[in-house]
């Protein structure tokens, strides 16, 4: 068994095969052998997001080692397994904060599944919806922005 | 429920009023504010609306519309973005390419990424398949391959080094692009047909054209291309076969074509081309077919078509 320490202070213990899917964990256990009985402390992961993320982990915990990429396949953002979207019906602020917790551990599955459920929710979105939802600041002049909107204009959809 | 629960938008107009609960120093306080505040939120929702809400649904956004008192705290420098910029372009890759591109106003610095060759390539890895042609050869089109022509630079790079670098052989005819020959050819280098028959291409003939080292054949026949003819043509020792005849080029014929030892077949007829045959063509030993009928003006070149 594994322990594991939030941000604020609240330990999990979690099996090793759960840990593993962590790459950073995984790192910090090679690194710090078998022995040691000190809890890994995650500064950037708060308690409620690292619940979330055991969570995932134990769902997946039996899935088979992903198979070699298969390039001539299609990866949409719409390949999403029922379980996952299910996992996935959060508010937004938790999403995010769940996509930086899986960033963060190195866990590709669930970045993945955090990128794909945010970039169906911004399909269709106009440019300032999307900055709205991720909080950016338009830091172009009108004149730029004009400038730009042409550079696209030529490689529309035919 | 869950747009009326948690609008994006309405989240995010206002959600640097919500403490960060990244940010180490505060956590746990905020953390107490949250639950309680959820939780308050909670119960005026469930009574409001009568409705049985997921609860992990309701946190933030129910916080952040209380934000609405204070709409002046908005893009306060220290919350000026929530997910690093890293973290959008990895959401954004996951879109199709052309809305992608739009999203390039987001702002300065996701537009230079957005620009990029490498999310140009992560882009495409996951919007467009890899195809599978089976040989090097590639004699029909497929549907993305029309994205080569249209796509924006760092997409035409991105999409020759994964989508057509392998192939040896192009031969696309009849495929109504109406494009220029994008300057990324040039990455094609193990080419060695490249035939763009009645394609509708425009504009000039990149000069990168002449970093196709390996080209045996090049046949740009029955096109509107204008411009001059590349001196860096010559730079292509192995040609065999250049077809640029039926377009609309003009200016002279560059002397640097005499270079090429090993041509057979040179055929520029049909376009505004002017001046003399430039006399190193006399040391084209192996010519088979020569052609440089010359028509003189626009209009008649409009009749022939």
């Amino acid at each position: 068994m594994v322990k594991i320490t939030s941000s604020d202070n609240q330990e999990f213990t979690i099996s090793k095969e759960i840990a593993n899917q962590s790459v950073l964990i995984k790192n910090m256990l090679e690194d710090v052998g078998e022995s040691d009985d000190q809890p890994i402390p995650l500064p950037n992961v708060s308690g409620a997001i690292l619940q979330k993320v055991i969570e995932y982990a134990t769902m997946h915990k039996d899935d088979p080692p992903p198979a070699p990429e298969d390039e001539t396949k299609l990866k949409t953002s719409e390949d999403i397994e029922e379980r996952d979207k299910e996992f996935m019906q959060l508010d937004q602020g938790t999403m995010f904060e769940i996509i930086l917790a899986a960033n963060y551990l190195d866990m590709k599955n669930l970045l993945d599944l955090g990128c794909k459920t945010v970039a169906n929710m911004i399909k269709g979105k106009s440019v300032e919806e999307v900055r709205k939802l991720f909080n950016i600041v338009n830091d172009f002049t009108p004149e730029e922005e004009e400038q730009i909107r042409k550079e696209n204009e030529w490689c529309e959809d035919r | 429920m869950l747009t009326e629960v948690s609008n994006p938008e309405n989240c995010c107009e206002y959600c640097c009023c919500d403490d960060n609960v990244n940010d180490d120093g505060d956590e746990s306080h905020s953390w107490e504010v949250v639950t309680c505040c959820v939780f308050g939120v909670f119960l005026l929702c469930e009574l409001e609306r009568g409705l049985k809400l997921d609860y992990s649904m309701d946190t933030r956004a129910s916080l952040t519309t209380r934000g609405n008192n204070n709409p002046q705290q908005t893009a306060t420098p220290e919350n000026a973005q929530y997910l690093p910029d890293d973290l959008i372009l990895l959401i954004l890759s996951w879109l199709s390419p052309f809305p992608v591109l739009q999203y390039s106003s987001l702002s300065s610095s996701l537009h230079s990424r957005i620009k990029s060759h490498s999310f140009a390539t992560l882009n495409l890895s996951r919007a467009i398949p890899r195809i599978e042609r089976g040989k090097t050869d590639s004699n029909v089109p497929r549907f993305y391959d029309r994205f080569f022509f249209t796509a924006s630079p760092a997409y035409q790079n991105a999409y020759c080094d994964s989508h057509l670098q392998p192939l040896k052989k192009i031969q696309w005819l009849d495929f109504k692009v109406s494009r220029p020959i994008p300057n990324a050819i040039s990455c094609l280098v193990g080419l060695e047909t490249l035939c763009l028959n009645r394609c509708g291409l425009i504009g000039c003939i990149p000069d990168s054209i002449g970093e196709l080292k390996a080209l045996k054949c090049l046949d740009l026949r029955w096109n509107l291309l204008e411009g001059s003819i590349p001196a860096r043509i010559g730079e292509m020792e192995e040609l065999r076969e250049l077809w640029l005849l039926q377009n609309r080029l003009t200016g002279v014929i560059p002397r640097e074509i005499g270079m090429l030892k090993r041509l057979r077949v040179l055929a520029l007829g049909h376009n505004l081309l002017e001046g003399e045959i430039p006399e190193e063509f006399s040391e084209l030993d192996g010519l088979v077919h020569f052609s440089v009928e010359v028509i003189h003006s626009v209009e008649k070149y409009h009749q022939e078509c």
